[in-house]
Parts: C-alpha cells; structure tokens; sequence
C-alpha cells in the first residue's frame, strides 16, 4: 500500500513540461553534473504557497480552521506552504477580504529584501499584479508612500484590487513605461522586478518555455538593461535598488546588473536570508567576465530550495 | 479629474463615519481625502507634498484606496472600509457567522432578527463583521429587518 501510495503521489507531482533543446544545452554547460536536478526539478509541480497580510491580521487561527496541512516558511515571517490542500483556499471569506494572499515563495523575497522603513519613498517601476508592492505596503507599516507603477493598462485593473483588497492606504499608482518613467523628486528606494523570460515559472505554468529561444532572451535583456539604466536615475544618492527576475540566464540576470555597473557608480550589497540555499551571482559566463562585485548577487535554483527559480541584486547608488 | 478634497466637505465626512460607526475622528485626521468624481478616497499623509505634486499628473490612476463610491450619498466602499479595525467600528454593525458571511458574499440579504451580535441604530450603511474582521458593508432596512449586502465588492472583482 505505501508502494502505492509512494508511486501515486510521485506520479502526480510531476508534470509534463516543455524544455526547448537549446535551453537544456545552455543548462547543462552552467550547471554541468547539476543539470539533471534542475531539469528533474523542472518536471516536480511546485508547493503553493501563501503569505498573511499584516495589515488586516497576524493571527493564523482561520488557518488551522481549513481543512489544509501547512509549513512555515522557514526564512519569510508570516509565509507558509500549502502542503495539501483538501477545500480551496482561494475562494474563502479570508481570501475574499485580503487576510492573506496566494503567492510563490521566491517572488516575495525581492520586498523583503529592499526592506523599506516607514518614513520611505518606494518606486516599484514594474508593479502588477501587486502582489510585491503589498507586501512593501506591510513592511512600511501602511506608512510613508509607494508609488507603483505598471506600463500595461489591463494588469494595472488587477494590480488596483489587489491593493484595495490588501486594504493598502499609502500608495499612487501610475501608468508609465518603465523605460521613460518620469518623475520630479527621486526615491529612496525602488523595486525592480523586470520583465523576464520566466523560465523560473516553468514548475508553476508547464508551458511557460514555449515562446524560450536565445533570441527572446536576448530581447529580454536588452529591455532590463533600458529599465535598470532609468531606475538607477530615478533613485536618491545612495538609495537602494533592489533588481529581480523569475528567470535564471545570465543575460538578463548578470550581464544587466554588468551593464549598470559600466554606466554608474554602484556597489552592490550583501543579500542575508538565513535558511535558504543560494547561489552566488556569476561572475563569468560564455567567455564574458562580470564586474567582481556581482557575486553578491543571489541565485534561487529550484532544485536547490523547492521554490521558483529566481535572481536577485541589491543596489546602491553611490553618486 | 482627481483633486484634493476640500476642507468642508472633508470635515462633514469625518463626522460622518464618527457619528454614524463611532470611528474615531483623531484616526480619520491621519489621512488626505482625494476626490475623483463622486468617489472619495484617502491616502496615508505621510508624504503629503509629494502627493500634492503628483495629483494632477496624467499619469496617475489611483491614489491611496476608495471609502465611499458616492460621497454624496454615502455609499461605502466594502473594500474599502477594510482599512478599519473592528474595534474601530462602534456603531450600527452585525456580527455574522460563518454561513452569514458566505451569504453575504453571494448577495443574499439576511434577516437581522438571525443575527446574534449586533448594533443597529438606525437604517442606512452599516458594518459586516466576521471572526473580528471587517467583510464589507450592507444597507440596513429597519422596516423589514434586513441588511442587503453592499455588492460594490463583488463588481470590483468583475470587472
């Protein structure tokens, strides 16, 4: 019966997903022997997961009350996986009135790591759905202002009831391109979460890979270079900037951060987040060498953490 | 075209929500009170000339979060009345149960006689608590012992 059972649950996690040849070419000269994992990684459905809204509530007791088995998430306060889920979180009272939100561990990660205090001016240039930009609005305690801005007119609908429903009293939101967003005083701090190739959604939408080519890539990257280049300009001296992808190539990870570090004068910072298994950015890929300080950047792989694959760099703007 | 609300009609709104849910005026001071048609919104005061700056901007498309969607005729926001505590809210609300609550959100009225904990002075808007949070508002007719869940929620999600 546990054979059974091993083998039914085995079965079922796994998904049929799409991996392009060249993407499994490109993985298997970074990663080498590691490779396997990660494609292994790629085909295992990925644990949902949630976090509290602490602007409405910190009690979890409505929780316990479903009839679900959950885990903390060891190194985000207030978040949780969903272990197995028997009635639908998504469409309880709870969920109806914001006391928590459904997200991917790794995607809240990014606001945790810009950690903006009370008295801050945040810009989060690429903000719909607004899943990060609430949990910024709970970080800063419903205080100081975060202007959140997204180019697409239709996910600005979503990114709005996301902030009414989170209850968040202290933000604008604007519709801007990223590229020339414009604005007459600067921020002390900005979240970047760029558009990117997603390739770190693969164990969340199947398909995710299936407009991949090293071409569309490389337009990705030419976009988060154009993006990064009006962020840095935006923000206040010393400012942080805190610049993210669910994806996992090189160029639009490492050769972005690259590029800002030729055109100004940054540093970038130590990422700490105690329990979770990171990689450090890469500091040379395909016969190119990165800027030394890229290694603090941080490399979120999947097979690694259980989690979407994600990248992170943390910014400041030294002039 | 959105503008800062003007004093008059900012302080008649706070003595609203104070006379009619007990909110606490010194709370509601925290905020700016934004106008955009007939809906009002308010918007933490933090950053007070930043926002002053950016309100007439073409690019901006919401500032802070709605309270009322008709200000004139005090039509409340049920997301919006979020943003209080229930321990805010003295005044002319219901305390619903679980299969209270679930009705509410499918749109059915509820009978104010099924409603064990309440505070209903007199018809109007009034306060839909569940397990000690806010879930949205209702109108509230004493005649016929009812509240009508307010849907402006539901419509939200559709659009």
């Amino acid at each position: 019966m546990a054979l059974f059972l091993n083998t039914f649950n085995k079965y079922f996690s796994m998904t049929s997903v799409y991996l392009p040849e060249d993407f499994k070419k490109k993985y298997e000269k970074l990663l080498d022997k590691e490779s396997a994992d990660f494609f292994e990684s790629c085909k295992t459905r990925l644990t949902k997961s949630l976090i509290i809204n602490t602007l409405k509530t910190k009690d979890i007791s409505f929780l316990k009350n479903q009839e679900i088995d959950f885990e903390k998430v060891k190194y985000i306060d207030n978040a949780y996986f969903i272990k197995s889920e028997v009635s639908g979180l998504g469409n309880t009272i709870e969920q109806n009135v914001g006391l928590f939100q459904m997200q991917e561990v790794s995607s809240m990660l990014p606001a945790f790591v810009l950690n903006p205090n009370e008295t801050d001016i945040v810009l989060d240039l690429t903000a719909a759905p607004g899943n990060k930009t609430a949990i910024l609005a709970q970080i800063m305690n419903n205080r100081g202002l975060i202007v959140a801005n997204d180019v697409d007119k239709t996910r600005l609908k979503t990114l709005l009831f996301t902030l009414k429903k989170q209850g968040v009293t202290n933000t604008i939101v604007t519709n801007q391109n990223g590229i020339t967003f414009n604005s007459n005083f600067l921020f002390d701090k900005i979240l970047l979460d760029a558009p990117c190739s997603c390739e770190g959604m693969i164990r969340k939408k199947p398909d995710a890979l299936k407009e991949w080519s090293n071409s569309h890539v490389q337009s990705k990257s030419d976009l988060q270079k154009k993006l990064i280049i009006n962020a840095i300009r935006l923000l206040k001296k010393n400012g942080i900037l805190v610049y993210s992808t669910c994806t996992l190539s090189p160029e639009e990870n490492e050769e972005v951060i690259d590029f800002l570090l030729k055109k100004y004068k940054c540093t970038v910072e130590e990422i700490n987040i105690p329990g979770l298994i990171c990689d450090k950015g890469l500091t040379e890929y395909n016969g190119l060498k990165y800027n030394p300080e890229i290694k603090k950047a941080i490399r979120i792989w999947p097979h690694k953490n259980n989690i979407e694959g994600f990248f992170i760099c943390k910014i400041k703007k030294e002039e | 075209m959105t503008k800062l609300l003007d004093l008059k009609t900012k302080t008649k709104i706070i003595n609203y929500l104070n006379s009619r849910f007990g909110i606490d005026k010194s709370f509601l001071e925290n905020y700016m009170y934004i106008i955009k048609g007939n809906s009002v919104s308010v918007v933490i005061s933090d950053k007070k000339e930043i926002i002053q700056k950016m309100i007439n901007s073409n690019f901006v498309k919401n500032i802070g979060i709605e309270i009322f969607s008709n200000y004139k005729d005090y039509v409340p926001s049920s997301l919006g009345f979020g943003i209080f505590k229930n321990s805010q809210i003295l005044n002319n609300f219901v305390n619903l149960d679980r299969t209270q609550a679930n009705n509410y959100f499918k749109g059915k009225e509820i009978n104010t006689n099924d409603i064990k904990t309440k505070n209903l002075l007199s018809s109007g808007y009034v306060v839909c608590i569940y397990n000690n949070q806010i879930i949205g508002t209702a109108k509230y007719i004493k005649e016929e012992t009812k509240i009508l869940p307010n849907l402006s929620f539901v419509n939200e999600k559709i659009k």
